[in-house]
């Protein structure tokens, strides 16, 4: 810009403001050449924005927890969300993205191309627990129960405190008899028998709701045997590790279990009080009975293994699920999506192009109806544009700020509020040049007015975009961010570029005369014959009036 | 375009003045009729809900051309897919070379499925999106939420920023308007309801209420100091607020417009049905809707209220009745060729000129107004 300041003055200086504007801008530049410096891989250049999966491909998967383990706490949450960070590190992919949203979802995102399966294991939620079998060989019913008896008999299991019970009750019940457990109980046991009579023990998979400390109707689906469990003994919290192994003789993969603990010593009370008389106990995942061993023999040590129709993939699958604890909520599955790499660029592609062309519509339309003025507001929306983008590659480094369609569409729909700003100013000065003030003193008063109705407008549009990123869920949050990101990006511009820019502008022959093409001119304001210079001398008789 | 400019000068100087307050009826009757046409469409014909509401399975196939044929191929290999709850597809063309596939709700297995049959029949890429059938209704309640809280944080925000609890109703109404009528477009076109056009709602709360904030802006300047003005009543002073500013108002709808009209030209043309596409069109809608409320609905309803206040409502007493003496000694053939134009104002300094009727007795018999 060809800005030659006539002479100093009392004004504010422009021309300091403009420089460190500059300078800082400039800086924020250096920071990502010098991040970009410190980065090895050629591919995270830290001049790429960060992209998300819309733009990028690959995967995204939502996670909900269930309400029936009780509270669904932020601690849980986090818990919940480091432990399928680990797993889905396990299966081998690099660059996922775990994250919570909201205060009840996990949303997972793999970039690339899909894993086969990753979906049914990181959102497997990997309940594991010993139960003692209280009884078992029931065979599975032709008929379940209907809702309303279903309903009635675990009504009396809810209802009784099942937590007073010691382990050794428990063990008693199984080795002599349920009716060895204290009167409160039995009405429980006879409601857990008759929902045991009513179970049906679908193939494909039961659905019950394993609750840690209540009872348990269950069956193990390969023998298609139905079973009443006692409540657990031995929670999956107590797992140490678990590995995958293969005995070569029985041909057969299991899962290795390594206890801790009270896991430990809870085990071996167990085993020592079930092998006598080879009793078993049950090793339930997710509701499911995956084996219900006889104990063989005392297991004073904590380590035993699973058995059950493993391959060496499950057995794998099983042993990392185990091995990253179990989940301390239930999850399902809320949804998946898969978006293919030539359609997320593609839409890539369209955000950009709507932005690029958005902007050139802006900036004719400015330029055809500001003239001169209007290569200030270029001026302005290019800076802010640098700024924007700028902006974008720090915060992906810093906070993780990934450019989804809808941020892009955030950026797009801002320039339109960007530009306000300066229509804003633009028609205050003109309006002050109307009212026969000097174009310099013109600039200035109509900054001053200009000044609070931007700041009250852009204040209503960061209000709309924090209760949008606060309340808003997926998608929405990216538009929220982007649209709050550049209603402050519109307020530096205006305040540290665009105003200082006119100020200069304003000392210059081309606008302070009011040439014809500054936008500014005389005609172009609708005073005819005068020059804007001159106004301030001959002030005009309308000035202030209204009709009627 | 220096005509607008010309135009521009003669709205703000009052010598073109459009009578948006005086003719307030009007506007409302307008607003009431398109408001009550949207409501009606939508509890009429209701929403036409994405697959993100109802749960489901949206296959995106990218093929060589996309046309009937194969369209018709897709939704054959669909059915060969041997997924039973996958039949019956809804099936659009998006763009020139990706077919949209929604089907119901499938588990990870069968939409593998289905996925690996559509590449069978043709399609070189397939994304699939599954759908639970509660994250539209999730989406919605946050919405919901959020919309009230903003309200609310806005309605303060308005009323301690202006000092007047009136322009924050006058505010709320006319974003009310905006949210119904863009609802409204969406019932009556059958346009379809996914969570970016939810994100679209939401967007034209801010924009709604950034262009009535600077309109309210300019009315309070206007109106600054009004009750000791004698020549200009409140309502006069709003009116000439919107003449001035209405070449703003113009001006930032069409450069708002402009980028959203690209966004949705790129949504439509290059992607087809999207998220794009629906995001653009919500806000397009309701910008429209935006920029006429907040010239036509937010500041007459905030005038009328203010109107009310018995101080306004004293002092448009005082400027009628000052009028209609003015008028009266204009009439008076007393003091004939008097330089005095009837229109002509001559600034006035406010109480003293006021006090004037009362003390000085004209010929003509006062009105003994005020």
């Amino acid at each position: 810009m060809a800005a030659s300041p006539q002479r100093s003055s009392s004004l504010p200086r422009p021309k300091r403001t403009l420089t460190i504007f500059l300078v800082v801008l400039l800086a924020l530049y250096a920071l990502v050449a010098l991040i970009n410096l410190g980065t090895d891989k050629g591919e995270d250049s830290a001049w790429q924005p960060r992209l998300g999966l819309d733009l990028e491909g690959g995967t995204r998967i939502t996670l909900q927890a269930k309400a029936t383990e009780g509270d669904v706490t932020k601690d849980k949450l986090d818990q919940a969300r480091n432990i399928i960070d680990q797993r889905v590190n396990a299966t081998g992919v690099t660059e996922a993205e775990v994250t919570t949203q909201g205060n009840d979802q996990v949303i997972i995102e793999i970039p690339g191309e899909r894993k086969a399966g990753i979906v049914d294991e990181v959102g497997k939620t990997a309940q594991l627990r010993f139960r003692l079998l209280w009884t078992g060989d029931l065979p599975s019913a032709a008929k379940p129960l209907d809702a309303k008896d279903a309903a009635a008999q675990q009504k009396i299991i809810d209802d009784i405190d099942w937590t007073k019970l010691s382990l050794d009750q428990m063990i008693t019940a199984e080795t002599q008899g349920l009716n060895t457990l204290p009167k409160t109980y039995q009405a429980g046991i006879a409601a857990l028998q008759k929902e045991a009579a009513g179970f049906v023990c679908n193939p494909a998979g039961v659905d019950v709701d394993d609750i840690a400390n209540k009872p348990l109707v269950t069956c193990d689906t390969k023998r298609g045997e139905v079973q009443i469990l006692s409540p657990t003994v031995i929670p999956g919290s107590d797992i140490k590790t678990a590995e995958p192994q293969y005995d070569s003789q029985r041909a057969e993969w299991s899962v290795r279990i390594d206890l801790k603990g009270e896991g430990k010593a809870a085990f071996k009370t167990v085993t020592n009080a079930l092998t006598p008389a080879q009793n078993r106990f049950a090793i339930v995942l997710d509701g499911e009975t995956i084996t219900a061993p006889a104990s063989q023999a005392p297991i004073n040590n904590g380590v035993s293994s699973i058995t059950g129709g493993f391959n060496a993939d499950s057995a794998k699958a099983l042993s990392n699920q185990l091995k990253f604890g179990a989940l301390p909520l239930t999850f399902g599955v809320n949804g998946s999506e898969e978006i293919g790499p030539s359609l997320a660029g593609t839409q890539l592609d369209a955000g950009l192009i709507a932005g690029v062309v958005g902007l050139l519509l802006v900036i004719v339309y400015c330029l055809l109806y500001y003239r001169g003025l209007g290569l200030v507001i270029i001026g302005s929306l290019l800076v802010a544009s640098a700024l924007t983008y700028v902006m974008v590659l720090l915060l992906g480094k810093g906070v993780g700020f990934t450019l989804t369609l809808p941020g892009i569409a955030g950026l797009i729909v801002a320039i339109g509020i960007t530009a306000d700003s300066f229509i804003v100013f633009f028609e205050r000065i003109r309006d002050e040049v109307r009212d026969g003030k000097s174009l310099r003193l013109a600039v200035e008063a109509g900054w001053v007015r200009a000044r609070g109705t931007i700041l009250a407008a852009d204040a209503v549009s960061i209000i709309a975009a924090v209760t949008l990123f606060i309340f808003a869920i997926g998608v929405v949050r990216g538009f929220a961010f982007a649209l709050g990101l550049t209603t402050l990006i519109d307020v530096f511009v205006v305040f540290f570029f665009t105003k200082p820019l006119v100020s200069l502008l304003a000392r210059t022959k081309f606008f302070g005369q009011g040439h014809k093409l500054s936008g500014l001119d005389a005609s172009h304001l609708g005073i005819s014959g005068r020059k804007v210079s001159e106004i301030a001398r001959t002030r005009p008789s309308t000035a202030g009036k209204v009709s009627r | 375009m220096s005509r607008i400019s010309t135009f521009g000068q003669h709205l703000y100087e009052g010598r073109v003045s459009f009578d948006f307050i005086g003719r307030r009826k009007v506007f409302y009757a307008i607003s009431a009729a398109i408001v009550v046409i949207a409501a009606l469409a939508f509890i009429v014909r209701g929403f036409n809900y994405g697959v993100e509401f109802k749960g489901g399975v949206e296959f995106t196939a990218k093929v060589a051309v996309a046309n009937v044929e194969s369209s018709d191929a897709m939704i054959e290999a669909v059915e060969d897919s041997g997924v039973p709850d996958a039949g019956d597809p809804t099936v659009q063309t998006s763009g020139k070379d990706t077919i949209r596939i929604q089907t119901k709700a499938l588990s990870q297995d069968e939409a593998t499925k289905v996925t690996e049959s559509l590449k069978k029949a043709g399609a070189t890429e397939v994304s699939q999106n599954l759908i639970g059938p509660t994250y539209g209704k999730q989406v919605a309640t946050k919405a919901l939420t959020g919309l009230l809280v903003f309200l609310g944080i806005v309605v303060v925000f308005i009323w301690v920023y202006f000092r007047e609890w009136r322009m924050s109703v006058a505010g709320i109404v006319a974003l009310v308007h905006d949210l119904v009528i863009t609802a409204g477009v969406y019932a009556l076109s059958g346009f379809e309801v996914t969570p970016a056009t939810v994100t679209g709602l939401l967007t034209i709360l801010g924009f709604s209420l950034y262009d009535t904030v600077v309109v309210f802006d300019k009315v309070r300047e206007n109106t600054k100091g009004i009750l000791t003005s004698t020549t200009k009543t409140y309502a006069e002073q709003a009116n000439l607020a919107l003449n001035q500013t209405l070449v703003r108002s113009i001006n930032t709808s069409i450069t708002a417009l402009l980028p959203v009209a690209a966004l949705l030209f790129a949504g439509i043309v290059i992607l087809g049905t999207g998220p794009l596409k629906d995001l653009a069109l919500a806000l397009f809608v309701g910008m429209l809707a935006g920029a006429y409320s907040s010239i036509f609905l937010a500041t007459p309803l905030a005038s009328q209220l203010k109107e009310r206040e018995p101080a306004i409502k004293a002092q448009a007493a005082r400027v009628m009745a000052r009028r209609a003496k003015e008028a009266n000694d204009a009439d008076a053939p007393v003091a004939a060729g008097a330089v005095a134009a009837p229109s002509r104002t001559v600034r006035p300094t406010g109480a003293a000129k006021r006090a004037q009727p009362s003390r000085k007795p004209r010929s003509q018999r006062g009105k003994g107004g005020s």
